[in-house]
């Protein structure tokens, strides 16, 4: 129970610092709200961002991985992050500039503004439908951790209201501001967390190098690439998950968010540039807490491993250390939940309802979006309240159905002969390439997870994720030369092409 | 006109252009170890090709930083104020062209 006090004091400390920012006025206008005035500083952008992308899987998952299946693990969430700082940079550059020109507060308004309506439409729907299973196995795992943590005296159930009750006062009470500034917190938390967890687990065998030496020669294949006869860490299996994960954060609702609301340039290049880099520090450090973990706690099989996080912390800290370890990879979830919960509020206020109603007044958009919490919070305990439904498997669609947005953006930035029905056709397209390899994968038996992430000899050793990449491009391309771009395509290239934008 | 309100425009196509294939390299060399994923043995303890790949990334990410912060090929604050007032104004054009139009 001491684990479930230290988190909820840090979830009270939040509310506090969410209400402190709507004092200060955070919440005065929806520029305010949903962009927080584009005011925030590098500083708070940092760990927004970061704590906002990094979920409980960043330190339960990849230890794991590291656990099963050694230093490949460093090509899932550390080294193949770091080319995020140029990606960013060069599509969201214009998101950044013409945000900050058109009062854009959504991630719906580059596309709405370059495609027409109806990119406007589907942009939002497409990404509630892909983050909603994401958002659910966060709650979910959320409600197993204050299970244990609690040793059965809070219920599964009970639990399942925990997050939702904080996250929807933190983005109610506070807006974008409020929910900078908890992540900042919270992620602050969790990486030193991590940065005490590894340096403990690492000085029970007398440091680094004796606990790499006892690892190595008790499990050299965690050292290899292509161990297992070539099936763990095969180039294709690497490639797969390195440009799966990096492609996915590209387009998710977070970096169009933080790109609004960023203070300056400098803040804006600082964000991008430093998550990779501290992605690789801290996210190295769960792997090898993983790889060490072998020398603590053996035969752990499947995703049992996913313990090792949480026994290496039994193991090697005192108990209210240990609790406050456990408590990161809480933090990290919920801080998880505000940046894709806040993203899709945003989305359907500000694309969505807009559309629908183009006169609603700033305050009625603010107030709906505080509805979108809400109900978003209400789906997701009611989905997570049925047990049946596989919500980790169906988790993993939500960076594929992302990544399919990039050519559009793309497009919208960069190739003037871009046209809608190219924009829809793509992402329709691979958004239902990502469902199909999806179904395929339940059905079939092979499990969602490794149809789309690991590489399969029929998709010439690449994964489904890659394939419906690639195919959402091809016929983003193919669709836009074979039509023309109509009066709304005409339109903006007087503004996505300014001159002062080259 | 433009080379005079915005002199690093110009000057930087070519480097800009050396930028993006030094980070297409980099990128593809931290996405798969092609080539050195073979090499075997321990450098500090880890492998050696993880110690490789590790310096591929901190070599993009010194990269990235000179392109964004010393070479002027980036956006920077100076140009800010007067690149956002003139896709304003390009913006309010636009709207009042349209306005006209109906």
């Amino acid at each position: 129970m001491f684990e479930i006090g230290i988190i909820t004091g840090i979830c009270l400390l939040s509310v506090l610092i969410s209400y402190a920012a709507f004092r200060r006025g955070a919440s005065r206008s929806a520029d305010d709200y949903f962009v927080a005035g584009s005011g925030l500083g590098y500083f708070v952008l940092i760990f927004s961002l970061l704590a906002s992308f990094l979920s409980a899987f960043a330190m339960f998952g990849i230890s794991g991985m590291g656990y099963r299946w050694g230093f490949g693990a460093l090509f899932v969430l550390t080294v193949n992050l770091v080319p995020l700082g140029f990606l960013w940079y060069f599509l969201h550059r214009k998101t950044f500039l013409l945000g900050r020109a058109r009062g854009w507060m959504s991630m719906g308004a580059p596309f709405g503004e370059r495609y027409g309506n109806g990119m406007r439409a589907i942009i939002p729907i497409v990404v509630l439908v892909a983050s909603i299973p994401y958002l659910v196995a966060q709650v979910q795992g959320i409600a197993i951790m204050i299970e244990a943590m609690s040793e059965g005296v809070i219920p599964y159930e009970a639990g399942l209201f925990f997050a939702p009750t904080f996250v929807a006062l933190y983005l109610i009470l506070g807006g974008m501001k409020g929910a900078a500034w908890v992540n900042t917190v919270q992620g602050i938390f969790f990486t030193v967390m991590v940065f005490v967890l590894f340096f403990a687990v690492m000085a029970r065998n007398g440091g680094f190098g004796p606990t790499m030496d006892i690892v190595h020669e008790k499990h050299p294949e965690l050292f290899q690439l292509g161990a297992a006869g070539g099936k763990i860490w095969s180039y294709p299996m690497i490639f797969g998950f390195a440009a799966a994960m990096c492609l996915g954060c590209v387009c998710f609702p977070q970096p169009y968010m933080h790109a609004y609301s960023s203070r300056s340039a400098k803040g804006f290049k600082v964000m991008i540039l430093a998550f990779g880099a501290i992605c690789v520090v801290v996210i190295s450090m769960t792997t090898m807490i993983g790889i060490a973990g072998r020398t603590l706690v053996t035969g752990l099989e499947g995703v049992e491993a996913d313990k090792i996080y949480g026994l290496a912390a039994a193991q090697t800290l005192p108990d209210w250390a240990a609790a406050l370890a456990v408590a990161g990879a809480f933090a990290a979830a919920m801080t998880t939940i505000i940046g894709v919960v806040f993203g899709n509020a945003s989305n359907i206020a500000n694309d969505l309802y807009k559309l629908l109603r183009p006169q609603a007044s700033p305050k009625e958009l603010v107030r709906l979006a505080r509805v979108c919490i809400a109900g978003i919070m209400v789906v997701c305990i009611l989905m997570a309240w049925i047990p049946n439904i596989p919500v980790a498997e169906l988790a993993v669609i939500a960076f594929g159905i992302m990544a399919v947005t990039v050519f559009p953006l793309w497009g919208a930035y960069f190739w003037k002969r871009a046209t809608r029905f190219g924009a829809i056709a793509g992402t329709l397209v691979g958004v239902g390439m990502n469902l199909m390899f999806l179904v395929w994968g339940l059905l079939g038996g092979t499990g969602a997870k490794k149809m789309l992430l690991a590489p399969q000899e029929f998709l010439l050793n690449l994964n489904g994720f890659l394939v419906s990449f690639i195919v959402a491009g091809a016929v983003f391309l193919a669709v836009s030369l074979a039509t023309r771009p109509g009066p709304t395509e005409t339109k903006s290239l007087g503004l996505f092409f300014h001159p002062s934008l080259d | 006109m433009l080379s005079q309100e915005y002199p690093n425009r110009e000057k930087g196509t070519h480097s800009k252009r050396a930028f993006v294939i030094a980070f297409i390299v980099l990128t593809s060399l931290c996405w798969c170890p092609w080539a050195y994923g073979r090499v075997t043995g321990r450098m500090l303890s880890i492998p050696t090709w993880a110690v490789v790949a590790y310096v591929f990334a901190a070599a993009l990410f010194l990269l990235e930083w000179v392109f964004l912060f010393l070479t002027g090929l980036a956006v920077d604050d100076e140009d800010l104020s007067g690149i956002v007032s003139e896709l304003d104004a390009a913006g309010t054009d636009d709207v009042t062209a349209a306005k006209e139009a109906e």
